[in-house]
């Protein structure tokens, strides 16, 4: 599974690409329609979680429990299979 | 528990400024609610006026928003009044510190069984950043323009002092540890009190040289001192806080029994 930016929350304060260890998160530089700039996952695989299947046992969630505007979830379809 | 059925999201995206704490204070909130199974119905958040005291009005559950800094007071008179109810507070640090600081000190001396979570800005942010009793030693603000010259009021501090039960301090740095704490304080029985610096891009950094949200977080990294570590330096809180630093941690963990409970 993998990180999914929600730019209708998202305020663009950037302090998910501050906090992730693993540097997945790169700035944004697309208008979102609310006048912000989200952040882009760039590096997905490098998240610790890339492999894991289910919310339940995800580790780090560092940047999910930060985001002040709750624009960070995880997309359990996304990412590898298996 | 998802976070939006403890949150209303039809009130989304909240009014906090960008880079704010409060909504890292509410994803924590939220974490430690659904790990302890906690009736939504039973539960019941007061807070007073500020940036923090806002929480309350994005929680699907029953609260109440008090007058500037009487939280305390009414949280005190719910739990009196139906001691079955589970109160929790939200305040920041104007409510708490300034204009309600005899009420905390009260409320941690008779030990009502309420856990307060103090959000501290180290600025009055709601009203346009004029200086409050938390404010850093030689940082400005609006009436401080050249520079504050009062000490800084050391919150968790005065909670130990008076006799809380259960007194912590983090910053939204440490969103693991925050979340357990505020585990701890909503199973503690007693006076639990929580501080969680938080940043305020738009009214203290502004005039700091931290505009950005992400230099704030930095800030937060640079001036939070583990208590262990400061106990090592043989440096006390307030020494670090006239260098405009802060320790984090754990303070005390007592079992005295809490007031008006029958024990």
């Amino acid at each position: 599974m993998q990180v999914k930016v929600n730019p209708r929350y998202c305020k663009g304060c950037n302090l998910c690409v501050k906090v992730c260890p693993n540097r997945a998160f790169d700035q944004g530089n697309e208008l979102s329609e609310r006048g912000y700039f989200p952040p882009v996952l760039a590096r997905p695989e490098k998240c610790a979680n890339f492999k894991r299947k289910t919310r339940k046992n995800a580790v780090c969630e560092l940047c999910v429990l930060t985001c002040p505007d709750q624009a960070l979830t995880w997309d359990e379809e996304g990412g590898v299979e298996g | 528990m998802e976070f939006f059925d403890l949150f209303r999201e039809d009130r989304w995206p909240h009014m906090f400024c960008p880079g704010c704490g409060i909504g890292t204070v509410m994803n924590c909130f939220h974490r430690a609610f659904s790990e302890m199974n906690m009736d939504q119905d039973k539960t019941v958040f007061v807070s007073g006026i500020g940036c923090a005291s806002r929480i309350i009005g994005y929680i699907r559950a029953d609260s109440i928003h008090t007058t500037h800094g009487r939280a305390l007071a009414v949280a005190t008179g719910i739990k009196l009044a139906n001691p079955d109810l589970n109160v929790i507070v939200f305040s920041g640090d104007g409510d708490i510190g300034a204009i309600g600081g005899n009420h905390f000190i009260n409320a941690a001396r008779r030990n009502v069984d309420i856990s307060v979570f103090c959000i501290n800005n180290y600025i009055y942010g709601m009203t346009g950043g004029q200086a409050s009793t938390t404010t850093p030693y030689k940082s400005f603000s609006t009436t401080t323009p050249y520079g504050s010259k009062e000490y800084p009021f050391d919150l968790a501090e005065v909670a130990v002092a008076s006799g809380a039960n259960y007194v912590a301090r983090w910053t939204i740095r440490n969103v693991k540890e925050l979340t357990s704490s505020m585990t701890k304080a909503m199973q503690k029985k007693g006076f639990s009190f929580v501080e969680i610096a938080s940043p305020c891009p738009t009214s203290f950094g502004r005039r700091n040289r931290m505009a950005d949200p992400t230099q704030m977080f930095e800030w937060l990294k640079i001036i939070a001192v583990r208590k262990e570590k400061s106990q090592a330096w043989g440096l006390d809180q307030l020494d670090l806080n006239i260098e405009g630093r802060i320790t984090i941690g754990e303070f005390i963990e007592r079992n005295r029994s809490p007031y008006g409970l029958i024990a």
